[in-house]
């Protein structure tokens, strides 16, 4: 779609001022009901916009694709000068002093930034429930979530309020609330994006990752994440072509053909009906399409969510500590000692589910817990990622649920108690993505008989994500996959 | 009450076997910081001015490793007959603390850069060898200077590169101690690792001190002084600790595992905190940081470009051109006054003879300025050229000691050639042997009785005639040759 808008700005027929003032009218008719945004940029947007209608005028080319095109920022990526929550009270006054990554490669292609989206306080939770800045609601169901973490940025974009936005993806944050919301979302493989200014929960997992109306606009985005920076030590990845040329190179059908999926019925059995039964046509239409699908047992995935309660929590207690009430950040007002500075700072200013994780954490790292606990979910953490090296020996590509449901019915309207257990099972289909740190797509497949979306997952093997974004591109050229929230831009297309 | 029946040293050896081993974090001499881009700030500086986002440990940031210190811990580590670790990994040490505002410290736990080091040197007739367990490269913690109610905090030195080389308790008495702390000061500053101004805080050290039975096998409960910077204060601390320790022994019957500082006015240990509440760090694997592995072509680079170390040039001092030894480690403790040295002698006509001349100018007359001045070597207005032209003119009897120190002096002074100064104080001696033995003949003729003296033994008449050339010739003649020439003509007759 970011495509098609481009070539209309281009040409004069609409202005980027028309898509951002559109953006904000969005973002007026829905923050109350959908509680997309923690901050709202209304006149830093409409002087990006003034400004890059003005290059238009004066320089008549266009530099990049994004140029004008209005996005949006989870809170947890650093924005220069402009508060920076990560949805958590300890960083409510927070307004960081330089720009991240993200943030930089984003605003420099001139896409214009509309607003920092809610999400789970530091990214820990699967509903965008916990945070002091309020849930997020799935647009059009205000009794459900739009799920977590970046359940922001998923929401911004199904009520029309920005084309693309970038959240963060520890354990599924990005791809869950995008099957949720109808939308797509892409993991890259770990070490494709820069993660510096991208506030940290568990640094080995974390990796920014776009949600887009369709996969042609991912492309484009991860044509500004993907390139290089010298501020991560950990982004080696070096991308081979062109990401918007891998889109543009479309071949449809034939590019589907004979490609192998591979899959395996027992992850499919604890899903809901509806969930099977998308899955069910999907894999009829990929043999229809000359996909070979292979069945491939995945053993070691029944211990990734414990195995990711364990890592994730163990790099979040230490990734956590500088949230002292020291430099910056949320201080208790009068203390008598230092201890009782650092106790009282943290305690008052983080949420539960946060300390929950910081404890779980710091347990797991304890010496005498450390063997038992942390240094065996590395390990196991291995065998996750050997069971993607076997399975990606006999397929191109691996098929699952996104989730086992559609959206959840927020707390307050659900009658059954919260369970963190529960709750933390949700990811069970992401999770082992980051923890080998392959790449994966959440692909919508259309509404359930709700009326809520349901996502599919497509995993690749590491560094495949230029393969796995032309499949995907091509997929969605062939099957029927509802890209409900382009009706909002159908003004300007 | 404590019993004080230990006053000396000497009194705790009688009964115990004292054991130490030394913990010296050594302040990497670069360019910038460990982690960041941030200069490294040295001498007086403003408080808070060469802080930026990473060092100050803000949200989002992340390390990048300074090559060049990861240079340089090899460098020290083949200088100490080390082996370099293939593999390294970081690791995050966490504690709370202001003056560290990540809330952790990036350490090496698990795979430090060197390991299996040593020091060695002669000792009376044994050879003393002590082993250096590990390297390790971390990073300095910033600076907390505590009032009445208040705090401050200066991040300058937060993020500064260290190398922590810890040795084996290897040390029985802090003699000992003391000379492999000059060593290894000397080695760092020779090897341009370290700039080893200890009242800057540029060389630290930790000593563990235990005390055991004498013969006993199992080592006494030790204790850690921590953060002494000087060489007399690690030899104090350890005097006071050990008597402090014996008492302890007698009285009670054990000593507590504690942590303690030195207090320098009062020469007296403090306990800091006791380690019954065993400090647990929670030590795990940086995830920002990847493994990085280290090629051999990288350490053979490293090697070969390895000067010779201060033992060697010692030895090669005493046996090359025949100095003492007082003079050999004198001229050694310096690679710039080594240079300075040879440079001299391969300026000279005949090294064999100059070498110990040229090196006790050296450490006389030009180490006498350069204090005077407060200037190093390398900025020394006397060439070593110069300074043997100097030398030279000595020897050649044209003037004489007292004359080539004012000489040397104005040298210094004027920067101008010897010989220069030479004539332009007309200082020349005459050594013309025609005008010496013409003035001789006549003063001969003129004194008859004079010479009846010396004839018939008085030495002191041999006075009066140089004394008369001297007066006739302005004191330019060469005394020597004039009484040589007296002499003969004396014999002659």
């Amino acid at each position: 779609m970011i495509l098609e808008l481009h070539e209309k700005i281009k040409s004069k027929k609409i202005s980027a001022l028309d898509l951002i003032k559109h953006a904000l009218k969005s973002i007026r008719s829905h923050q109350k009901e959908n509680n997309a945004y923690i901050s709202i940029l209304d006149h830093h947007a409409e002087l990006k916009a003034k400004q890059c209608d003005e290059w238009l005028s004066v320089k008549g080319n266009l530099p990049n694709y994004l140029h004008g095109i209005p996005f949006s920022l989870k809170d947890l990526f650093i924005t220069k000068g402009i508060r920076t929550t990560a949805g958590s009270a300890h960083l409510a006054n927070y307004i960081p002093p330089y720009d991240g990554h993200v943030s930089e490669k984003l605003q420099s292609s001139q896409a214009v930034l509309v607003g920092k989206t809610g999400c789970d306080e530091f990214g820990m939770g699967s509903t965008n429930e916990n945070t002091p800045f309020g849930a997020v609601s799935l647009p059009g169901h205000p009794q459900h979530v739009a799920g977590g973490s970046s359940g922001g940025s998923a929401a911004s974009v199904a009520e029309g309020s920005s084309i693309f936005s970038i959240g963060t993806d520890t354990g599924g944050s990005v791809r869950l609330p995008a099957s949720f919301c109808g939308l797509v979302g892409f993991k890259p493989s770990y070490g494709v994006v820069s993660r510096y200014g991208q506030i940290a929960y568990a640094s080995s997992l974390d990796q920014s990752s776009p949600l887009a109306i369709d996969v042609s606009d991912i492309a484009v985005v991860m044509e500004e994440l993907s390139k290089s920076d010298p501020r991560d030590a950990t982004q080696v990845y070096q991308s081979k072509h062109s990401w918007v040329d891998v889109i543009k190179q479309q071949t449809g059908k034939k590019g589907l053909q004979g490609k192998t999926i591979g899959f395996h019925p027992a992850l499919w059995n604890s899903c809901d009906p509806e969930v099977q039964e998308v899955g069910a046509s999907w894999m009829k239409h990929f043999q229809s399409m000359g996909i070979e699908l292979v069945e491939i047992p995945m053993p070691s995935f029944e211990h990734a969510v414990a195995t990711y309660y364990l890592v994730a929590p163990a790099e979040a207690s230490a990734n956590l500590a500088r949230y002292d009430g020291v430099v910056y950040g949320y201080r208790t007002p009068k203390t008598p000692n230092l201890e009782s500075l650092f106790v009282k700072s943290r305690s008052e200013s983080l949420g539960e589910e946060v300390k929950r994780r910081i404890l779980i954490g710091t347990f797991a790292l304890s010496s005498g817990y450390s063997e038992d606990y942390f240094a065996k979910a590395s390990k196991v953490r291995r065998l996750i990622w050997n069971d993607f090296k076997n399975a990606f020996q006999k397929c191109d590509f691996y098929f699952t649920p996104v989730c086992a449901s559609t959206a959840f019915l927020k707390r307050q309207f659900n009658k059954i108690p919260m369970d963190p257990l529960k709750d933390y099972m949700n990811d069970i289909f992401t999770i082992p993505v980051n923890l080998a740190g392959v790449p994966a797509i959440a692909l919508p497949t259309g509404v359930s008989s709700q009326g809520l979306p349901l996502g599919m997952q497509l995993i690749g093997p590491t560094f495949s994500d230029q393969e796995l974004l032309a499949f995907a591109r091509n997929l969605e050229l062939e099957l029927p996959i509802d890209h409900g929230a382009k009706n909002h831009w159908k003004d300007f297309l | 009450m404590i019993s004080t029946s230990f006053q000396s040293l000497d009194d705790v050896l009688k009964e115990f076997d004292l054991t130490m081993g030394l913990e010296v974090h050594a302040q990497v001499d670069t360019k910038t910081k460990v982690w960041c881009f941030c200069p490294i700030s040295v001498g007086q500086a403003y408080e808070n001015h060469y802080v930026c986002e990473i060092c100050s440990g803000h949200p989002g940031t992340l390390p990048v490793l300074n090559e060049e210190v990861l240079n340089k811990a090899i460098r020290l580590g083949l200088a100490l007959e080390g082996k370099i670790a293939p593999k390294i990994n970081f690791d995050r040490k966490n504690y709370f603390y202001p003056d560290l505002p990540k809330g952790y410290q990036i350490t090496q736990f698990k795979n430090p850069i060197v390991f299996d080091a040593k020091m060695e040197w002669d000792h009376t007739d044994s050879k003393k060898i002590i082993r250096i367990e590990r390297i390790q490269i971390e990073e300095d913690t910033g600076k907390s200077t505590h009032h009445q109610d208040y705090s401050l905090l200066n991040y300058n030195r937060c993020g500064t590169p260290l190398l922590e080389i810890i040795t084996a308790p290897d040390f029985h008495h802090p003699d000992d101690a003391v000379v492999y702390l000059k060593k290894l000061h000397a080695i760092l500053k020779h090897l341009h690792i370290c700039r080893g101004n200890l009242q800057d805080g540029n060389f630290r050290c930790d000593v563990n001190v235990s005390l055991s039975p004498k013969g006993a096998t199992k080592l006494g409960t030790r204790c850690e002084v921590k953060n002494l910077n000087s060489f007399k204060n690690v030899e104090k601390s350890i005097i006071y600790e050990s008597i402090r320790q014996a008492n302890l022994l007698k009285s009670r019957g054990k000593v507590l595992q504690e942590t303690r500082l030195f207090n320098m006015q009062e020469g007296k240990t403090y306990l800091l905190r006791t380690k019954s509440d065993a400090d647990d760090y929670r030590y795990f694997p940086e995830p920002d940081l990847p493994s990085i592995f280290i090629a051999s072509s990288k350490v053979k680079d490293i090697l070969s470009q390895l000067p010779e170390l201060p033992d060697q040039i010692k030895n090669r001092l005493q046996s090359d051109y025949g100095l003492n030894h007082y003079d050999a480690s004198l001229i050694s403790q310096s690679f710039d006054i080594v240079h300075y040295f040879e440079e001299c002698v391969r300026n000279s006509s005949d090294p064999k003879n100059y070498a110990k001349k040229i090196a006790n100018w050296i450490l006389t007359e030009l180490f006498r300025f350069l204090n005077e001045y407060n200037k190093e070597i390398n900025d020394s207005p006397v060439r070593p050229k110069e300074l043997v032209e100097l030398i030279s003119i000595l020897e050649s009897g044209k003037i004489s000691h007292k004359q080539a120190k004012e000489v040397f002096a104005e040298m210094f002074d004027l920067k101008k050639s010897p010989s220069e100064i030479i004539a332009s104080k007309g200082f020349e001696q005459t050594s013309d042997e025609g005008e010496l033995k013409s003035i001789l003949e006549k003063l001969i003729l003129n004194h008859p009785k004079e010479l009846e003296g010396i004839k018939s033994g008085n030495a002191r008449m041999v006075g009066f005639f140089i004394g008369q050339v001297m007066k006739q010739t302005g004191g330019k003649a060469n005394a020597q040759l004039a009484t040589e020439l007296l002499k003969k003509l004396i014999d002659q007759q």
